[in-house]
C-alpha cells in the first residue's frame, strides 16, 4: 500500500537573489517605459487623463518592486516544497495562499531543464515538467540536483510504461 | 521486417463521384454568382454563349478532378495498419496503424440511404485537420469488414484493464440500452430556448434574400396588415409562437431522432439522425468524465442533458452533439442508466455537503460580483438602483443556494462532484481521467478549516473542474483517494 508523504524537499537558497535581480531589471524597465512614455505625453500634451494614469502605473510598480525586492522572493522560497517518489511528483507552496499539486508519474509527458542568463551565473535551473495540459516548474534548483531529478523522472515513467505493457501483455497471454 | 503478403488494394464506389459533385454543386452555385455578378459588370447576358461556356468549362474541370481523385484512391487492410494512396499527380501514401485509431463513425445522408452505402470516418486522434480518414461511399459489407478488421486489434490492448468478472456479468443479451421517444424531444423542446432561434433563422433569411430581392416593402405592408386590429395582432402573434414552437422540435428532432445507445462489454455506439443517419462508437474506457446539467425551465421538470469529455475531441463544429450521451433525460433515469451502460461509473448516494462556514468564503470570493457592482450602480446611475439591488439580492442568493445543495463524493473508481444552485451541474470523474489534482488553501479557508480541490481532466483541450471550500480533512481524503492504490 503506497502512502502520500508531505513534500519535504526545498528550491536553491540563491533563488531569493535571482527572484530580486530579475524583478529588479523587470521593474527599472517598465519604469523607463513609463517615464519615457511621461515625456511624450508632456511634449505633445496628450490629454490629461493620461498623464494620471501614467503616475498611477508608476506608483503602482515602484510599490510592487519594493515588496517583490524584499520579502515576496524569501517567502517563496521558504514556502517551496517538492517531493518525487515512485508514484507522484509533488509541489507545495505558498503560506497564505497555500496550494498543493499533485502529478501521477504516469501522466508526465516530458521532463527537460531550462537555465536562463542569470540563473546559469548561480549555477541554478528550472525543471520543467510536461503533462498533456500544462507545463509545471520547480524553479531554481542547482544544476547537478536539477540533472539528477530529470533522469529520476525518466526512469520512473519509463519503468511505469515498461510495467504497464508487461501487464497487458501477460494478462492478454491469460485470456487468449 | 516481415514479409508483406501481396494484398489486394480498393477503391471506393464508383457513386462516390456523382456524391461528392453533389457536395461540389454548393461550390457551383456560389460560381455562378460570381460570374453572374461579373457579366452584370461587362453588361454582357449570362444565358448566352459566353456564360454557357464558362459554367460548362467549370462543370466538366470539378468532374474530370473528381473521377482523376476517385481513380487514383486506393486502400488496403494490412495485418497492422491501414494503408491509403490518393493523389493523381502528387501521389500520397497514408499508413495508419489499427492501434493509433481512436474511433470510427458511420454516417448515411439520404444519398447514402438510396444507393445503399455508406461512409466511414476514422479518427486518428491527432489534432491535426488532415488526420481523420475519410472512406465515403462504401458497400455495407465493406464497411463491416473495414470494421471488423480495427475492431479485432484495437479492444486487444484495453483488455488488461477490464476485470475480467465484470466481463462476464455484461455480457447483456440485449445490446440496445437506451432509445429516445418522440415526446421526450417534443417536451424538451418546448420547454427549452431552442424555439427562440426561429427568430434567429428568420432574420438570416431575411438577410440573404435581401441581397438579392427589395424585402423592405413585403415587410412592411405585412406589418401594418398585422396591426390592424387587435385581433390580427393576437393571431399573428399566436402564428408566430407556434412557427417557433414547431421549428424549436424541428430543430431538436433534425439532430436526435433515432438517438439509440447500445452497448458492449468495450465500447458503446451511438446511433442518431433522421434524414442522415450516423453511428460511432467510443471505447469506454476513453470516456475520462461524464457532466450532467439542466437548464431553466428544465431543472423545474428534472430534465437534463448528460455529456461525455473524452481524450480525444471530434470536430469543433460536431463537438456540442457528438459529446452528447443523453440529449433529454430524466434525472432518476440517467442516474438509473449510467450504471448499466458504464459500469466504472457508480451511482452514489452517500454524499458529503458543504458545511455552513463556506458560506464566508463564498460571500468574501463574489463580494465584487454582489456588492462591487450594485455600489458602483446605486452611485453613477441613480434611475437603476432597483438593479443594484436586484443583482445583489441575486448574488447572495445564488451563493446561499450554492453551499446548499452542492456535494461531492469518491467511490474507488469516480470522484463526483454537484455544483447545486440555480444551473445545477454534475460531474463524475474517473481517476486514470484525472490529469492532476490541486489543493489549495487561502488565508481565510485556513481559519476556517476548508480547502479548495481542483481536478484537472485528461483531454484536450485540459478541462478543470474546481471543488470550492469543502472540509479540509475531506480534501486530504480526496488526495489519497488519488493516488494511493493498494
Amino acid at each position: 500500500m503506497y502512502e502520500l508523504k508531505e513534500p519535504t524537499q526545498t528550491i536553491s537558497q540563491d533563488a531569493v537573489k535571482v527572484w530580486r535581480l530579475t524583478d529588479a531589471l523587470v521593474s527599472t524597465s517598465v519604469m523607463f517605459a513609463l517615464v519615457g512614455l511621461l515625456f511624450v505625453d508632456t511634449y505633445y500634451r496628450w490629454s490629461s487623463w493620461i498623464g494620471i494614469v501614467l503616475y498611477v502605473l508608476m506608483a503602482v510598480t515602484i510599490i510592487s518592486a519594493l515588496i517583490e525586492c524584499t520579502v515576496l522572493p524569501v517567502y517563496r522560497q521558504k514556502t517551496w516544497r517538492y517531493e518525487i517518489d515512485a508514484q507522484c511528483i509533488q509541489l507545495k507552496h505558498g503560506a497564505f495562499m497555500r496550494t498543493h499539486l499533485i502529478i501521477p508519474i504516469e501522466k508526465i509527458y516530458f521532463v527537460k531543464i531550462s537555465q536562463g542568463p542569470l540563473s546559469k551565473h548561480y549555477g541554478l535551473a528550472t525543471v520543467k515538467i510536461g503533462t498533456i495540459g500544462y507545463v509545471h516548474d520547480i524553479p531554481f534548483l542547482p544544476l547537478a540536483q536539477a540533472t539528477s531529478i530529470t533522469q529520476r523522472i525518466t526512469s520512473l515513467s519509463d519503468h511505469m510504461s515498461r510495467e504497464e505493457r508487461a501487464n497487458a501483455t501477460g494478462k492478454t497471454n491469460d485470456v487468449l | 521486417m516481415r514479409q508483406e503478403k501481396p494484398m489486394t488494394s480498393f477503391k471506393l464506389h464508383p457513386a462516390w463521384i456523382p456524391y461528392r459533385f453533389g457536395i461540389a454543386m454548393k461550390e457551383f452555385v456560389f460560381a455562378a454568382f460570381l460570374i453572374s455578378f461579373l457579366f452584370r459588370r461587362l453588361s454582357l447576358p449570362l444565358f448566352s454563349w459566353y456564360g454557357y461556356t464558362l459554367l460548362g468549362g467549370f462543370i466538366l474541370v470539378r468532374l474530370i478532378g473528381l473521377v482523376l481523385q476517385w481513380k487514383h484512391f486506393t486502400y488496403q487492410l494490412k495485418e497492422h495498419e491501414l494503408l491509403i494512396e490518393k493523389g493523381a499527380f502528387v501521389t500520397e501514401k497514408k499508413q495508419i496503424p489499427y492501434e493509433r485509431i481512436q474511433g470510427i463513425t458511420e454516417y448515411e445522408s439520404l444519398f447514402h440511404r438510396l444507393s445503399g452505402l455508406t461512409s466511414l470516418v476514422i479518427e486518428t486522434g491527432s489534432t491535426d485537420s488532415d488526420a481523420d480518414v475519410r472512406l465515403e461511399m462504401l458497400s455495407k459489407q465493406e464497411a463491416t469488414q473495414i470494421k471488423e478488421q480495427i475492431e479485432s486489434i484495437v479492444p486487444r490492448q484495453h483488455e488488461a484493464e477490464a476485470l475480467p468478472e465484470v466481463a462476464t456479468t455484461l455480457l447483456a443479451p440485449n445490446p440496445e440500452q437506451y432509445a429516445i421517444q418522440f415526446k421526450e424531444i417534443v417536451l424538451a423542446s418546448l420547454t427549452s430556448l431552442s424555439p427562440l432561434f426561429f427568430f434567429l433563422v428568420l432574420y438570416s433569411v431575411y438577410q440573404e434574400l435581401s441581397r438579392f430581392l427589395d424585402l423592405d416593402d413585403i415587410v412592411t405592408s405585412l406589418v401594418t396588415f398585422s396591426t390592424q386590429s387587435n385581433m390580427m395582432r393576437v393571431t399573428m402573434i399566436g402564428l408566430l409562437t407556434i412557427l417557433a414552437l414547431g421549428y424549436g422540435v424541428f430543430r431538436n428532432y433534425r439532430l436526435y431522432a433515432g438517438f439509440r445507445i447500445d452497448a458492449n462489454q468495450q465500447s458503446i455506439q451511438i446511433e442518431k439522425g433522421w434524414e442522415s443517419v450516423t453511428r460511432f462508437s467510443i471505447p469506454k474506457d476513453r470516456i475520462q468524465a461524464l457532466t450532467m446539467r439542466s437548464r431553466f425551465i428544465h431543472q423545474l421538470l428534472g430534465i437534463s442533458q448528460v455529456k461525455m469529455i473524452r481524450s480525444i475531441d471530434f470536430e469543433q463544429r460536431d463537438k456540442n452533439t457528438f459529446a452528447v450521451l443523453f440529449p433529454f433525460i430524466h434525472r432518476s433515469k440517467a442516474l438509473d442508466l449510467i450504471p448499466t451502460i458504464l459500469p466504472d461509473f457508480p451511482m452514489i448516494t452517500r454524499t458529503l455537503t458543504i458545511p455552513r462556514q463556506a458560506i464566508i468564503v463564498k460571500l468574501c470570493r463574489t463580494v465584487l460580483l454582489w456588492a462591487g457592482v450594485p455600489i458602483c450602480l446605486w452611485i453613477m446611475f441613480p434611475n437603476l438602483r432597483f438593479l443594484a439591488v436586484l443583482i445583489c439580492f441575486a448574488g447572495i442568493t445564488s451563493q446561499i443556494l450554492s453551499r446548499r445543495f452542492s456535494t461531492c463524493t469518491t467511490s474507488p473508481t469516480v470522484l463526483h462532484f454537484h455544483q447545486g444552485g440555480l444551473a445545477p451541474l454534475t460531474y463524475w470523474m474517473r481517476r486514470e481521467g484525472i490529469e492532476r489534482l490541486e489543493l489549495s488553501e487561502s488565508y481565510v479557508q485556513q481559519r476556517l478549516g476548508l480547502a479548495t480541490v481542483t481536478v484537472t481532466l485528461h483531454a484536450t483541450p485540459a478541462k478543470e473542474v474546481r471543488i470550492t471550500d469543502i472540509p479540509i480533512d475531506w480534501a486530504k481524503q480526496c488526495q489519497r483517494w488519488y493516488i494511493e492504490r493498494s
